[in-house]
C-alpha cells in the first residue's frame, strides 16, 4: 500500500531510527514500510498518523472504491 | 525520479551479488577445509544422511558468524549484511545479537548430532550422550528465551517469523510426505530420522528466505 510515511518523516525532520525509536518498532519495520513492502498493523498505522497528525488515510493510499449496487 | 530509482535498485542488487558471492566462497572454502580436515574415511564413514545435516548445521554457524562478525565490525558488515547502513547494525545490536545466539546454537547442536557415536557410525566423535544433552539444552533454551524475548520483536519480525514457519511446515510436510511415501513403497531412498531432522532444519531456513524474499526484503 503506498504511504507518505518517508515524506511525513522527512518534514519532521526525523532519521529512521528516530521515528522507529519513537514509535517503539524496529529501524528494519519502518524502512520496510516506507519502501512498501510492509503493511502495518492497524494499531501502528493508528500510532504513525497520530504521530504526524494526521488520520491514516492521509498516510496511507488505498485506490479500493466499492463497487455500484 | 525514475533515474534514483534505478539507481537505487542498481546498488541493492550490487550488494545483494556482493554479499551472496562472499557468503558462497566463505561458505564452499569451509566446507572443502572441513572435508579435508576430516578426511574422505571420515566422511564416507559418516554417510550421506550426516553429511547432510553437517551441511545444514554448518550453514546455520556460518550465518551466525556472518552476523556476528557484522556486529562487530559494522562499517564492513553493512557491505555484506542485508542492512541498509552501518548505523542499523548499530542500533538494532540487541535483536541481531540474538538471532546469532539462536543460530549459532542450533547450528552447533545440528553438528553435534552429525557427530554423534552411534552403532552406524562407530568412529563419532561425540558420544551420543552428549549430543543428546547438547540438543536438549538447546531445546530447552530455545524456548524459555522465545519466552523470556517474546516481548523484543516487533510486528515486523512476528509477521516474517509466522510467514516463515508457514513456508517451512508446506515444504517440510511436501518434501517429508513424498519422500517417506516413496521410501515406504519402495520407489526411493530409505528415509531416516535423522533425514527428517535435516529436512526441518534446512526447511526452516529456506522458509525463512521465502518469506524475506518474497517481500522484496533480501534487497536493501
Amino acid at each position: 500500500m503506498q504511504n507518505r510515511v518517508r515524506d511525513c518523516r522527512e518534514q519532521a525532520g526525523w532519521s529512521q531510527g528516530e521515528l522507529a525509536r519513537r514509535l517503539g518498532v524496529s529501524r528494519q519495520t519502518i524502512n520496510a514500510v516506507e519502501t512498501d513492502k510492509y503493511d502495518p498493523s492497524l494499531p501502528l498505522a493508528l500510532r504513525m498518523a497520530r504521530l504526524f497528525g494526521l488520520e491514516v488515510r492521509e498516510l496511507f493510499i488505498d485506490h479500493w472504491m466499492p463497487e455500484d449496487e | 525520479m525514475d533515474k534514483m530509482v534505478a539507481g537505487h535498485s542498481a546498488a541493492a542488487w550490487k550488494k545483494s551479488g556482493i554479499g551472496a558471492l562472499v557468503g558462497a566462497i566463505v561458505g564452499a572454502g569451509t566446507v572443502a577445509g572441513l572435508m579435508h580436515v576430516a578426511g574422505t574415511d571420515f566422511i564416507d564413514a559418516m554417510g550421506g544422511s550426516r553429511v547432510a545435516l553437517a551441511g545444514v548445521a554448518i550453514l546455520y554457524l556460518l550465518m551466525a558468524a556472518f552476523v556476528g562478525f557484522g556486529l562487530a565490525v559494522p562499517r564492513t558488515g553493512a557491505r555484506l549484511l542485508n542492512v541498509a547502513d552501518a548505523d542499523e547494525l548499530r542500533e538494532e545490536r540487541a535483536g541481531m545479537g540474538r538471532s546469532v545466539i539462536v543460530m549459532g546454537a542450533i547450528g552447533a547442536a545440528l553438528l553435534a548430532l552429525a557427530l554423534a557415536r552411534t552403532p552406524s557410525f562407530p568412529t563419532g566423535p561425540v558420544p551420543a550422550q552428549a549430543a543428546a544433552a547438547v540438543l536438549a539444552l538447546v531445546i530447552a533454551g530455545g524456548v524459555a528465551a522465545s519466552w523470556a524475548w517474546r516481548w523484543q520483536y516487533d510486528e515486523l519480525n512476528r509477521q516474517l517469523g509466522i510467514e516463515g514457519g508457514y513456508w517451512a511446515f508446506g515444504l517440510s510436510w511436501i518434501g517429508l510426505t513424498l519422500w517417506g511415501a516413496a521410501d515406504f513403497l519402495g520407489l526411493g531412498p530409505a528415509l531416516t530420522a535423522i533425514d527428517v531432522v535435516t529436512t526441518l532444519a534446512a526447511m526452516m531456513l529456506v522458509g525463512a528466505f521465502v518469506a524475506i524474499g518474497r517481500r522484496g526484503l533480501m534487497m536493501r
